[in-house]
């Protein structure tokens, strides 16, 4: 089976991202939009209802170096918060402890990295973390 | 002034507006236009394009927003938060379930009647139907045979693992609550204190003592309270286990706390109804309600369904019942039980 090369699939997730064609939930697109390598992108999540993220707007940058989509996306939350799987330090998703990166599949895009970190967000162990400040950023 | 150009805003619950705009305007002027449109004053509404939050003072040609692209817009509730924050802040501070703290005695139950927990309540040996009509004791043969069940151990196990079963034990005893919840806590899921607690053996040898100690006739005093008055820390030292218990614990008050192994087991039980009062209690009595946990009745309150079962209601909801009266029906019959509940809604 042929693989999507990655400006195509690139390509597909910036006019997702723009017409808000995923879920509600997430938003995402270019941060420079003359990038033509399509490398840097914000992402935002709204955090889960029924969590202490209720209401709050996460920012994230992710980084797609040439080796996506074989390889995860580098992805950081910009906004402060607490979750297991954050560096504490500087915000950056540990690879390990995050499994959607850990077991990275090439059908995965930018959506599904930032909907699995909503869903880790208001996973019951997580929903109830004490976070930091609303709007605090690393 | 170039051309307004359309754009599409998503809000939550599927509201979909349309906004027409020069691309040269600012973000506010923007919000003014989605608040004509939406039921979102301008000041609450929070824009989101392709992973941003919009700020005021740039312009929409600014964030490169183009002809037909789509906008998420989030209202904030930022006069509420505040006042929301603390009423939250206060039932977690103690990690009761906030159950708890709408009067629902049931509510630890609830994590036990959870998914994660689904079948344990069926696994649950009801002491109630061991004894006859007249109250008497169950015969010794049913204790043996109610505390030899692997599912008592396994149960006693579970709940000395959970930590907000804990805390709600050490909240609700008197005596405990006095003491330093962290050395309560590390003396409870201490290995020694629970394979004493699942024990069959251990309960066995326990039970005897209980008889020795008095004849069916008098009410059985607790290990260490020899009085029937409410145990302290003080009396502990009576109590025959305090010796090896103290072995485990390198303070004296965690000995205090563990030395009663019954009083923890009745607190256990005693869930949905009283357990504060330390006095009358004698071994069956504590089985028997510990037994009666499965499907313990729900303490008599006039708070509304809505409240008492508000963990439960939820829970449902999200597995597909939104009827709300059968839910609660079906929730008043099973005593609070999800898992009972979920069964009486299929069922009819």
């Amino acid at each position: 089976m042929s693989k999507i090369p990655r400006n195509f699939k690139l390509l597909e997730e910036l006019e997702r991202g723009e017409k808000a064609l995923s879920a509600d939930s997430i938003s995402y697109g270019l941060i420079n939009q003359d990038d033509i390598t399509m490398t840097d992108w914000n992402g935002t999540i709204l955090g889960p209802p029924h969590s202490v993220h209720e209401n709050r707007i996460y920012s994230l940058s992710i980084t797609c170096d040439a080796s996506y989509p074989e390889h995860p996306p580098i992805v950081k939350f910009v906004s402060k918060i607490s979750l297991p799987c954050v560096n504490p330090e500087d915000g950056s998703v540990m690879i390990e402890r995050f499994s959607t990166l850990a077991n990275w599949k090439r059908s995965y895009g930018i959506e599904t990295v930032l909907l699995e970190l909503r869903k880790e967000m208001a996973s019951p162990a997580n929903k109830r973390l004490a976070q930091p400040a609303e709007g605090t950023t690393y | 002034m170039s051309d307004p150009i359309t754009i599409n805003i998503k809000s939550s619950g599927d509201k979909k507006y349309e906004v027409s705009i020069s691309p040269s305007e600012l973000i506010s002027a923007l919000k003014q236009e989605v608040a004509k449109v939406s039921d979102v004053p301008a000041e609450t509404q929070r824009l989101i394009y392709s992973g941003r939050v919009l700020k005021d003072e740039q312009t929409v040609e600014s964030y490169n927003i183009q002809n037909g692209h789509t906008l998420h817009l989030v209202g904030s509730r930022k006069t509420a938060a505040p006042a929301a924050a603390p009423a939250a802040a206060t039932p977690e501070s103690n990690n009761i379930p906030s159950g708890i703290a709408a009067g629902q005695g049931l509510s630890p139950l609830n994590d036990l009647t959870s998914a994660r927990y689904a079948g344990y309540g069926a696994q649950m040996p009801d002491v109630s139907l061991l004894l006859d009509a007249s109250g008497g004791l169950p015969s010794e043969d049913q204790l043996e045979q109610l505390i030899s069940d692997p599912a008592f151990g396994s149960s006693m196990q579970m709940m000395l693992n959970n930590p907000q079963m804990l805390d709600m034990m050490i909240q609700q005893n008197p005596m405990m609550r006095g003491m330093d919840r962290e050395q309560v806590r590390s003396m409870m899921s201490s290995p020694f204190v629970q394979s004493m607690l699942s024990n069959p053996q251990m309960m066995r040898s326990m039970m005897s003592m209980q008889r020795g100690a008095g004849g069916p006739a008098s009410s059985f005093p607790m290990p260490g309270s020899a009085t029937g008055t409410t145990s302290t820390a003080g009396e502990a030292p009576a109590n025959p286990f305090s010796a090896f218990l103290g072995a485990n614990s390198d303070a004296a008050t965690g000995v205090g706390a563990g030395a009663n192994p019954f009083d923890l087991l009745r607190q256990m039980g005693g869930m949905g109804g009283n357990s504060t009062n330390a006095g009358a209690a004698n071994p069956y009595d504590l089985l028997q309600q510990f037994g009666g946990m499965g499907g313990a009745p729900a303490p008599v309150d006039d708070t509304p369904p809505e409240v008492r079962y508000e963990a439960q209601l939820r829970q449902l909801n999200d597995m597909g019942f939104f009827e709300f009266d059968s839910n609660v029906q079906a929730l008043r019959r099973s005593g609070g039980s999800v898992q009972g509940a979920i069964e009486h809604l299929l069922n009819n």
